[in-house]
């Protein structure tokens, strides 16, 4: 997991980025970094529904995975990239520069890929 | 004046236009030609899910004077088309399930509920709903379910009453006491008296709101890799529809307004506020959904498109649609 783990503190390092967790599918937590239990297994168990509503409409449209998504409140940002089985999933403030977080995630999602700890 | 559809043998040109128009009528208590309305926009849109759930909503209206069983078979019927031309139909599906507690076939209603909470495992209407149907499935004596479980087996009927089926089958035709429906003489549904079918109509409010909505939605139409354009109420039923890439009518509302719920629950369960938008990114373009309050914008664009600039139009549809 330390692969992992490495992965998500690169990514955090980005000052934008408040903090990241790697979920399964089905909303099991693989990683976290810089949020704490239980808002991360929170983050994810409702990540996975939004990660799964997403997955099944897109397959109706004939397609498998989705790029990214991103939930804006009014408070803040949380990004989803989509790893294949696992969705790497990203918290920031409201007024962040997109295309610098949207660079992080991408290196971020190649790594972990890279990493091999997940089936992708 | 309002153009109707059938008197000179021409319609309207978009399915939006058939469903605002039998909405207007069944607004103003003019069933029959609310559903005559529908009748004719399913006839020239016959792949259109939209219509079937509208007709479906004007029968549980009527129902509701009338009381007579039968009006909501043929509501079950329309659902049934509905859902099987866009199986990801959250109100068709909750529209069923209290069709079937009304008709008191608890599995039937419990099977649709338990399709609905996978895809939508918060969904508050949805699980209550789940829990009325368990409560009277469980009532039931245990032997009773013993006896008519070979029942089922033997007529290979009542096989979408069971839980976890990747599809569910309505067949509003077929349901029979083995789904525990009573029936009383002339064969009609004896119903449960107590329960109330939400419609989930819009009333004449929603309807003016709905209509600025719509017509401010041509201030998109110019912007550069715009796919399409919907503005969807909130029972997830399109209100206005431009579509400039023959994008699926049926999948895209659904996947806008179940998206639109599951962030709308992970925004404010994880202490991130109020959902205001949410961006996919899917392989075949960019989808930008905007909470409106009382409906939802999307705008599916070209995943090259400027974002920047969409949203500096979303700014200024906001300020003119709330203003």
């Amino acid at each position: 997991m330390s692969n992992l783990k490495t992965s998500l503190r690169m990514l955090c390092n980005n000052q934008d980025i408040l903090g990241g967790i790697i979920i399964t599918k089905d909303g099991m937590l693989i990683e976290a970094y810089a949020v704490e239990n239980p808002m991360a297994e929170m983050l994810g168990a409702l990540m996975s529904n939004v990660a799964l509503v997403i997955k099944t409409s897109l397959h109706d449209l004939g397609h498998q995975d989705f790029h990214r998504y991103v939930i804006q409140s009014n408070k803040g940002r949380i990004y989803l990239v989509d790893l294949g089985k696992a969705v790497l999933i990203a918290l920031t403030d409201l007024n962040v520069e997109a295309g610098k977080v949207n660079m992080a995630l991408f290196q971020a999602a190649n790594e972990i890929k890279k990493s091999g700890r997940i089936e992708v | 004046m309002k153009k109707t559809p059938g008197s000179e043998g021409e319609g309207f040109g978009t399915p939006e236009e058939y469903l605002n128009a039998a909405k207007s009528m069944r607004n103003m208590g003019e069933f029959d030609l609310a559903l005559n309305v529908c009748d004719k926009g399913s006839a020239k849109f016959p792949n259109n899910s939209n219509i079937y759930i509208l007709k479906a909503q004007i029968l549980i209206t009527k129902f509701k004077k009338v009381q007579k069983p039968d009006i909501l078979k043929t509501a079950l019927m329309a659902l049934e088309k509905a859902i099987k031309l866009n199986p990801r139909s959250y109100l068709a599906k909750i529209l069923a399930s209290q069709i079937f507690l009304k008709g008191r076939a608890y599995k039937r209603a419990r099977a649709v509920l338990l399709d609905v909470l996978k895809s939508l495992p918060d969904d508050e209407k949805a699980r209550a709903l789940l829990a009325e149907a368990e409560k009277h499935i469980e009532k039931k004596p245990k032997e009773e379910k013993e006896k008519a479980a070979p029942q089922k087996a033997s007529s290979g009927k009542g096989a979408s009453a069971e839980p976890g089926k990747d599809d569910v089958i309505v067949l509003a035709a077929d349901i029979s006491e083995a789904d525990g429906v009573k029936t009383g003489e002339g064969g009609q549904w004896e119903l449960d008296e107590k329960l109330v079918i939400d419609a989930s109509e819009d009333t004449a409010d929603d309807e003016a709101r709905m209509a600025v909505f719509g017509d401010k939605l041509t201030m998109f139409g110019r912007l550069d890799g715009m796919q399409g354009i919907f503005i969807i109420d909130a029972t997830g039923q399109p209100y206005k529809v431009i579509n400039k890439k023959k994008l699926d009518e049926n999948a895209i509302p659904s996947l806008v307004f179940n998206l639109f719920k599951a962030s709308v629950a992970g925004a404010s369960r994880t202490n991130f506020g109020s959902f205001q938008r949410g961006i996919l990114v899917a392989p075949f373009g960019t989808i930008i959904i905007v909470n409106v309050f009382y409906a939802t914008l999307a705008l599916v664009v070209d995943n090259d498109a400027n974002l920047a600039t969409i949203e500096a139009r979303i700014q200024r549809y906001l300020e003119e649609v709330s203003g």
